[in-house]
């Protein structure tokens, strides 16, 4: 049958759309906001909605400073404002979230020109800043449990987290299923390894991740931590502890198999997730800071550029090997 | 001779999986709408010699809704030679079964006109081809019709593009192939028997605002309103298309449209479209599905910065319009809408 194309077709269309997408990525989170809840108590809820407000006006700031019409269908800014605090302690001061929150949205984002636009992860640019200017305060996290105070400064005792302990050479004391459970202290969101895996698998099944990316980004990190742990302890604790102590996973579930800032097509996707795990491996091993993920985040925001050039080129070429290869069969 | 299974399964062929709903259109028998009566005693067709044939094709003016080329320069062109006869019913857009329906209700006279068209080929291989993923259907789609084998095509939509490239290059060393539309043999056999000139075209008439979705034979030149009253309306459409929903052209002003040669279906469908569109983020869900392997959000962005030299080197005029970038993209963007206005501007700057 002729096709004839017409430019206001199709008319029909598959039903997930932008906004589907991050309404998964918001679900995904909300669960991880209920174990930040259960382990710390309404201080972190109540961070994920002041970032979630304080990232909605910074967006709506954002367009306003660009002369732009917000769309109100863009749920982007509270995917921002909900992964911000996940990466923080639960003892993280309101000022530094809203500081991460600020930076992420009108720095990183709408500098460059809003949604889709951004040449970094927003979330991780904004983390980034914080994390530089206030170390103190973003590397000391509460005790599981200890209930912090909702408002105002938290007076309990804040203690390092396990990637700091790595980090040193130390074996940390926590065995290996506290570790996976979360029941250790770290980032607010990035504890719970049971439903972070279980977050991968739902959007894999969504269609928002191609489920082999982060694995293979986590296998790279897991066989180093295999073959190389970083202190005297067994290989299976050593994969427990860089896996599931640190914010690894969060990273690469919810950061580095993101659309905007990821690798386009599957062979350079398969390459991005290699490189990832290499610079993880190596942030983690021989970085300054205990989350080296967040560096990783940034530079493979760059490097995809790169990576997706490279398979295009290949693409561009097999291509037209292949339609020279069907014009000199028709011509013979 | 058999095809190989490769094109049949299209198991790595990138597309995107489409929802059919061809029925009931499908299993309804196909209305007459022309009041030429099929001739009382049919004249013995088995006689006749491969001139007789094209003679016949000739004649009746019967133009092939495969390529839109006249039937007799075809057959004139493949006379003799010996290569495989492949009728194309596969419809793999969804509604679409203006080939596949009178191919199953009118199969005496398809099976008839094959026979004729592979006696002018000088062959005893034909084979129908129709698509595979039609999980409405509520009729079975049989082996064969009146002899002639049917196979089924796999693959995502679009299967058709696929297919045509894979045939070229698995027949060419086999004494070549001929793909003829299902509805043009329908067509050759009835100049051949009857001396009927084409005058009519098989429309599939459906949407959710069809009230009796069925397949017509609708002469050239019926007002499409006609056969949207045929059919009747129990909603008030947004939109009335004609030919698939995948490529099909929405009509601007319904009164003048008219039935043509290549008009494949009347889709009148009411929706909710939501016009809205977000800006693209990059997900890559286009260049996923891209049965040629472009990458179409690049395209885009290139296009809108106005740089045509990135554009083209991105391989653009490999695009064949199968709109797969459009239909998946969760941005709501009209990737291949824009691709093609760019193509036919550029088309007309050319020629000017």
């Amino acid at each position: 049958m002729i096709r004839q194309a017409s430019l206001l077709a199709p008319y029909i269309k598959h039903p997930t759309t932008t906004r589907s997408i991050m309404l998964d990525m918001m679900l995904c989170m909300a669960a991880l906001y209920l174990i930040a809840a259960f382990y710390y108590g309404g201080r972190a809820l109540m961070l994920g909605l002041v970032s979630m407000l304080v990232c909605m006006a910074a967006e709506l700031l954002g367009s306003a400073l660009r002369l732009e019409r917000h769309n109100r269908r863009d749920l982007s800014a509270l995917v921002t404002g909900m992964m911000i605090p996940l990466m923080l302690p639960a003892s993280i001061p309101y000022y530094i979230v809203i500081i991460a929150d600020l930076f992420a949205i009108l720095a990183v984002k709408y500098a460059f020109g809003g949604t889709g636009y951004n040449l970094f992860n927003p979330a991780a640019g904004g983390l980034l800043f914080v994390t530089v200017c206030w170390p103190q305060q973003v590397f000391a996290y509460p005790a599981t449990f200890s209930n912090p105070e909702v408002f105002g400064e938290v007076t309990g005792r804040l203690t390092n987290s396990i990637a700091y302990v790595l980090s040193v050479g130390g074996t940390p004391s926590t065995n290996v299923t506290s570790v996976i459970l979360g029941l250790h202290p770290g980032p607010m969101g990035t504890l719970n390894g049971l439903v972070l895996l279980a977050c991968m698998l739902y959007l894999a099944a969504r269609g928002s991740l191609r489920l082999w990316q982060p694995l293979i980004t986590l296998g790279t990190v897991a066989a180093f931590a295999a073959f190389f742990p970083r202190a005297e302890y067994s290989s299976l604790e050593s994969v427990a502890y860089e896996i599931f102590g640190t914010a690894v996973l969060f990273g690469t579930v919810f950061m580095l198999s993101e659309p905007v800032t990821g690798a386009t097509r599957e062979e350079g996707r398969l390459l991005s997730g290699i490189v990832a795990g290499l610079l993880i491996v190596a942030f983690n091993y021989f970085g300054a800071y205990q989350q080296g993920i967040l560096f990783v985040v940034l530079l493979m925001n760059v490097i995809n550029h790169y990576i997706d050039n490279l398979t295009e080129k290949k693409m561009q070429e097999e291509r037209r090997a292949r339609y020279a290869k069907r014009e000199a069969a028709r011509n013979r | 001779m058999q095809l190989t299974d490769r094109i049949f399964r299209g198991l790595y062929r990138r597309g995107v999986m489409l929802e059919q709903m061809k029925e009931p259109a499908l299993s309804r028998t196909v209305k007459q709408m022309s009041s030429a009566e099929p001739a009382e005693n049919p004249r013995e067709v088995d006689g006749m010699t491969a001139q007789e044939i094209i003679e016949a094709a000739e004649l009746a003016d019967i133009v092939d809704e495969t390529d839109g080329r006249p039937l007799a320069e075809k057959l004139r062109e493949a006379e003799n030679s010996g290569g495989m006869l492949l009728v194309d019913a596969i419809d793999d857009e969804p509604y679409v079964s203006s080939q596949m329906g009178p191919m199953l209700a009118l199969r005496e006279q398809c099976a008839g006109g094959i026979r004729l068209a592979a006696k002018v080929l000088g062959t005893e291989n034909s084979t129908v081809l129709v698509y595979k993923h039609i999980s409405d259907s509520e009729v079975a789609i049989p082996r064969s019709i009146d002899g002639i084998p049917i196979r089924k095509i796999g693959g995502k939509y679009p299967a058709q593009q696929h297919v045509e490239e894979e045939l070229e290059t698995l027949y060419r060393d086999k004494g070549g192939y001929l793909l003829v539309g299902a509805c043009a043999m329908i067509h050759l056999y009835r100049a051949a028997a009857e001396g009927r000139a084409q005058t009519t075209a098989f429309v599939t008439v459906a949407g959710n605002c069809i009230g009796f979705p069925r397949n017509v034979e609708a002469p050239l030149g019926t007002p499409v309103i006609e056969l949207i009253k045929l059919c009747g309306l129990i909603e008030h459409p947004t939109r009335v298309i004609l030919g698939g929903p995948l490529t099909g052209a929405a009509t601007e002003d319904l009164r003048h449209e008219k039935v043509e040669l290549r008009t494949a279906a009347v889709l009148a469908i009411h929706d909710d479209k939501d016009d809205y569109s977000y800006s693209c983020i990059g997900c890559g869900r286009c260049t996923a599905v891209c049965p040629q392997g472009l990458n179409p959000m690049r395209i885009l962005q290139e296009l809108r910065r106005g740089n045509h030299e990135a554009v083209e080197a991105l391989g653009t005029r490999d695009c064949i319009q199968c709109m797969c970038c459009s239909y998946i993209c969760p941005s709501r963007q009209s990737v291949a809408g824009e691709i093609l206005l760019y193509r036919r501007k550029r088309k007309g700057g050319e020629t000017e």
